[in-house]
């Protein structure tokens, strides 16, 4: 560039004039100047791969412990869940056993003196009233007498069933069932827990023995009623069918364990007046007491008219060790062993008979010698299988052994009729007896401690009066659950619950030899 | 093998004059082996066990050098007869009507 002075050119051209001219000034250009740097680009990705490790690792402590139980009732195999080492067990039994047999030798071997000892009863023979249960509204009627009475299953209940004896024609009385538990802390005796009424007498009454609530009552006309007091509705089976039905009043019950079948229920044996002896089934369905099996006794059958004519059948036992057998008392004083298995046909032209839906069989295998009057009452020993007792109107209690036709032994209390009579529980020698004008009769066969045998104990050694000490007592039952509770009802309709003494519920050591004995002897007369 | 040979010997004790049973039981208390019913093998079971526990405590208490090596319970039915041991227990029951 020219510098320019101004003050130069000012007054240059201040000299020559003010002109304009055109001019051109001269281009600059500039490089252009393109670097052509190539751009590096890199493309690096950066990433850190890691594997990703799931590890699940729970933490709880748990402990288990597995048990196998099983209860199966009636079978006898042994609980095999556990596992046992064979050779350990081989070894324990092979420690123990020598001891085990020289043990069970000395046993064998050695004679039994502790059986010669006996117990010495300290204390009052006596026996303790516990209560008089009575139901004074069902005897407002004063005919109305206490008929039978049962204890329930446990022991704990007893349930009696009021009626009346004395009949004209038709029962025209209301029977009742009525039960008191004893066992309760406060109980009312006039009072009883629960009552049903019935529509006519009650005669024969029975508890199931396994099964508590379940109570079975013969009427005066011949209807079986079956009740489970645990539900709502406690009616739980009649006898719908008609013609199986007794043509008359039913006079014992009885819950037996099924003989035949491998079930181990219970059925129920009724026996009547009209001379049958009827099995019905168990625990019914459909409200209908089914006909399981029947028997009639009836006079032999000759050209007579009066042959074929029913026997009524008063009381019945069962054998306790053979299911099958047992032994019934008849209103003419006939006794009869008679079997479940009998297959013999009744001839007989006793109407009614042949519209049954089982055809009755004559269970007769044996006969007995008879009493003179209507036999009341028959009991198996539960202790000797061969022993029961009888008793009826003539007042002879007897002892007989199923093996011997004839009695072994005989007791005459001359109290009047014996109602009823039962073996003990607890003591194979002892008996009870409920006679008319004597109270409760209690027995001991076991020979006293100085006593000449046979004469002393021919008496009863213990007396039980009745309520009122007039009546007499119709029925009587031990509780099978506390041995020394009897209970004893009477016409006057109380129930008498005793407590026997000591020496009536503790068996002797050698007592069931002593009635094995007895019974032996009985062939030998 | 041994499975026979146990058979056998528990035989020979049921075979035995007398004898009307046998049970035996583990320490838990639970029957192994039995020729009873089953509610009266439980009775037992559970009945024996304490009873030879207190059995053995009261001989130890007595002379701790010693040691409870059988029982027997003398009743008016049978005799039961009791073998204790570190596993197992025994029971025998042996009829006493000498006839």
């Amino acid at each position: 560039m020219r510098s320019s002075n101004r003050d130069e050119n000012d007054s240059d051209a201040f000299r020559k004039g003010l002109g304009f001219t055109d001019e051109t000034l001269p281009v600059i250009s500039c490089k252009e100047v393109v670097h052509k740097d190539p751009i590096h680009s890199v493309n690096a990705s950066v990433q850190t791969k890691f594997e990703v490790k799931l590890e699940e690792v729970e933490c709880q402590s748990v402990k288990r412990k597995e048990r196998e139980v099983q209860v199966d009732l009636g079978e006898k195999s042994a609980n095999d869940e556990i596992q046992i080492d064979m050779g350990r067990f081989n070894k324990f039994l092979g420690r123990v056993e020598p001891l085990v047999q020289h043990y069970l030798d000395e046993n064998a071997d050695r004679p039994n003196i502790l059986r010669q000892i006996k117990l010495r009863h300290f204390g009052d023979d006596s026996a303790q009233e516990l209560f008089t249960l009575t139901y004074p509204e069902v005897l407002v009627d004063k005919e109305i007498q206490v008929t039978s009475l049962s204890w329930s299953a446990n022991g704990s209940s007893v349930f009696v069933g009021y009626g009346s004896t004395s009949h004209e024609g038709l029962c025209m009385h209301k029977g009742a069932v009525c039960s008191w538990n004893i066992e309760r802390y406060k109980i009312n005796p006039n009072k009883p827990d629960m009552t049903v009424e019935t529509t006519n007498c009650v005669t024969a009454l029975a508890c199931h023995p396994e099964r508590p609530g379940i109570v079975a009552a013969g009427l005066y006309n011949g209807e079986i009623l079956v009740w489970d007091f645990r539900e709502q509705d406690s009616l739980i089976a009649r006898v719908l069918e008609r013609q199986d039905l007794h043509r008359d009043s039913i006079t014992s019950l009885q819950w037996i364990r099924e003989p035949k079948l491998s079930k181990k229920k219970f059925i129920l044996v009724s026996t009547s007046q009209d001379g049958r002896i009827l099995l019905w089934n168990p625990l019914p369905s459909k409200n209908n007491l089914k006909l399981s099996d029947a028997y009639f006794v009836s006079t032999k059958i000759s050209s007579s008219k009066s042959s074929g004519k029913p026997i009524g059948v008063i009381s019945i036992t069962f054998n306790l060790e053979d299911s099958e057998t047992f032994v019934f008392g008849c209103d003419s004083g006939q006794l009869y062993k008679g079997s479940l298995n009998s297959v013999t046909a009744v001839q007989s032209r006793e109407e009614g008979l042949t519209e049954m839906t089982v055809q009755p069989k004559n269970p007769i295998t044996m006969n007995y010698q008879s009493h003179d009057s209507p036999i009341y009452s028959v009991n198996f020993s539960p202790f000797n299988r061969h022993v029961f007792l009888t008793s009826g109107h003539d007042g002879q209690v007897r002892i007989y052994s199923q093996l011997f036709p004839n009695y072994g032994r005989c007791f005459a209390a001359a109290q009047g009729a014996i109602f009823s009579c039962r073996w003990s529980p607890s003591r194979p020698l002892v008996f009870a007896v409920g006679s008319e004008h004597g109270g409760t009769l209690i027995y001991d066969l076991e020979p006293q401690e100085g006593a000449s045998t046979g004469l002393l104990s021919s008496m009863p050694v213990q007396e039980l009066p009745s309520s009122d000490k007039g009546s007499s007592i119709t029925c009587l039952e031990f509780n099978y659950k506390t041995p020394n509770i009897l209970a004893c009802g009477d016409s006057a309709g109380a129930v008498m619950v005793w407590k026997l003494a000591e020496r009536f519920t503790t068996a002797q050591n050698d007592e069931m030899e002593n009635l094995q004995i007895l019974a032996k002897s009985f062939g030998d007369s | 093998m041994t499975q026979a040979e146990v058979d056998d010997t528990l035989k020979r004790i049921l075979e035995h004059k007398g004898v009307t049973g046998y049970l035996i039981i583990n320490n838990d208390g639970i029957p192994i082996r039995t020729t009873l019913d089953a509610s009266l093998t439980q009775q037992y079971a559970a009945l024996v066990r304490s009873l030879t526990d207190k059995a053995r405590s009261s001989v130890r208490e007595i002379d701790p050098t010693n040691e409870l090596v059988f029982f027997r319970m003398r009743t008016r039915k049978h005799e039961i007869l009791i073998a204790p041991d570190k596993e197992y227990i025994l029971v025998v029951l042996q009829s006493t009507d000498v006839q």
